[in-house]
């Protein structure tokens, strides 16, 4: 009965996060058998419900122990899945007590971003990664993601059920989950950092849409699948950023059409350019480490 | 290396409403070096100093209630 903690206390006081939990909090959706990556924030008695429940092969018992969850502390951050002791950590470089250089900072929800800070700020070239597997790519500028870059959008497909008389009426409902799912997401950027509200506005808004992934048995039962499958990522390139690229007052970017600091949004990229990318960058992860090995 | 330096010195400082916990390398009376420092809010840095700020590279754990 030996259960995996989520983490690793070390001699030297840091510790060391089991990776099987990391990719739980990438997952929007916890699967049974990671049920120990939550307990680090729950309270005493869900930890010791939560373990009790996962020990035993019963994922309907864990459901019911989510959707208790759910409905208990909906407004509080025990919905979330949170990291080693719910906070807030930057690792990389400092300069006169603020966050300059190259760094990467992790949210108490998993989200981080990775790249280059000045006094403090986001700015220059940075990842910032959220929870759903999403990010966004490119530059930033003073905290406000602006500038030369690439949203990429994981989503779900539809898988055709072509025996099931009930599909659209299934899959209804759920559309309106992913899209409060937005909305909640919107939410979140206004508890700490927040860049992706530029002054001209929210503008991922603009990102295409599918709809949840439902699937259905021979028994013609349907079931929104809860885990996600990053199939297909769509590019949605947002140009604009005259600070980035230097340019004077008065000068015009040659690529730059229209009134300045106006956001441009396209949306472009065809599947198999997107399947090529994902699988390159599939790759880079498999062969290279994470610099912040370094500190552990 | 002047007479100043210690390496693995302990310090506590006490404050009114106010402790915060250093271990690491001084120089003439400043942080100096590698060390961990923990405030009173539940901060904790644990990486390079100089000349008591922050400097260098370091890995600072927030409290998430400050941000909240």
């Amino acid at each position: 009965m030996e259960k995996a903690l989520p983490f690793t206390p070390t001699a030297a006081g840091n510790v060391i996060i089991n990776p099987i939990c990391l990719h739980a909090r990438e997952n929007k959706y916890l699967h049974a058998k990671n049920a120990h990556c939550i307990t680090a924030c729950a309270p005493k008695p869900v930890q010791l419900l939560l373990l009790l429940t996962s020990s035993s092969t019963a994922p309907l018992l864990f459901s019911l122990t989510l959707l208790f969850l759910f409905f208990s502390f909906t407004s509080t951050e025990y919905s979330e899945i949170c990291g080693v002791s719910c906070s807030h950590r930057y690792a990389g470089q400092w300069l006169h007590g603020t966050h300059h250089g190259f760094g990467m900072f992790t949210t108490a929800s998993g989200e981080r971003y990775v790249g280059s800070w000045q006094k403090g700020q986001k700015h220059g070239r940075g990842r910032y990664v959220f929870k759903g597997g999403d990010f966004y790519d490119g530059d930033f500028v003073r905290n406000h993601a602006q500038g030369d870059g690439v949203y990429w959008y994981e989503h779900v497909i539809t898988v055709g059920c072509l025996w099931c008389p009930f599909f659209n009426l299934v899959s209804f409902p759920f559309i309106f989950l992913d899209w409060f799912t937005m909305v909640s997401r919107v939410q979140h950027f206004h508890h700490h950092h927040h860049p992706f509200s530029s002054p001209s506005g929210v503008w991922f808004f603009d990102v295409p849409w599918t709809p949840v992934q439902v699937r259905c048995n021979r028994q013609r039962l349907c079931w929104a699948v809860q885990r996600r499958q990053k199939v297909r990522a769509r590019r949605v390139r947002v140009a604009v950023g005259v600070e980035v690229r230097g340019l004077l007052p008065g000068q015009r970017h040659p690529r730059q059409r229209g009134v300045r600091f106006r956001e441009r949004i396209e949306v472009s990229g065809s599947v198999k350019a997107i399947v090529r990318d994902r699988a390159r960058r599939q790759d880079q992860k498999k062969n290279s480490y994470h610099w912040y090995e370094l500190f552990a | 290396m002047s007479f100043a330096t210690l390496t693995g010195y302990l310090r506590i400082a006490l404050l009114l409403s106010y402790v915060a916990v250093t271990q690491g390398e001084f120089e003439h009376n400043h942080k100096h070096g590698r060390g961990i420092y923990t405030w009173k809010t539940g901060n904790k840095y644990r990486g390079n100093f100089e000349y008591d700020a922050l400097c260098g590279f370091g890995e600072m754990i927030y409290n998430a209630m400050n941000h909240r």
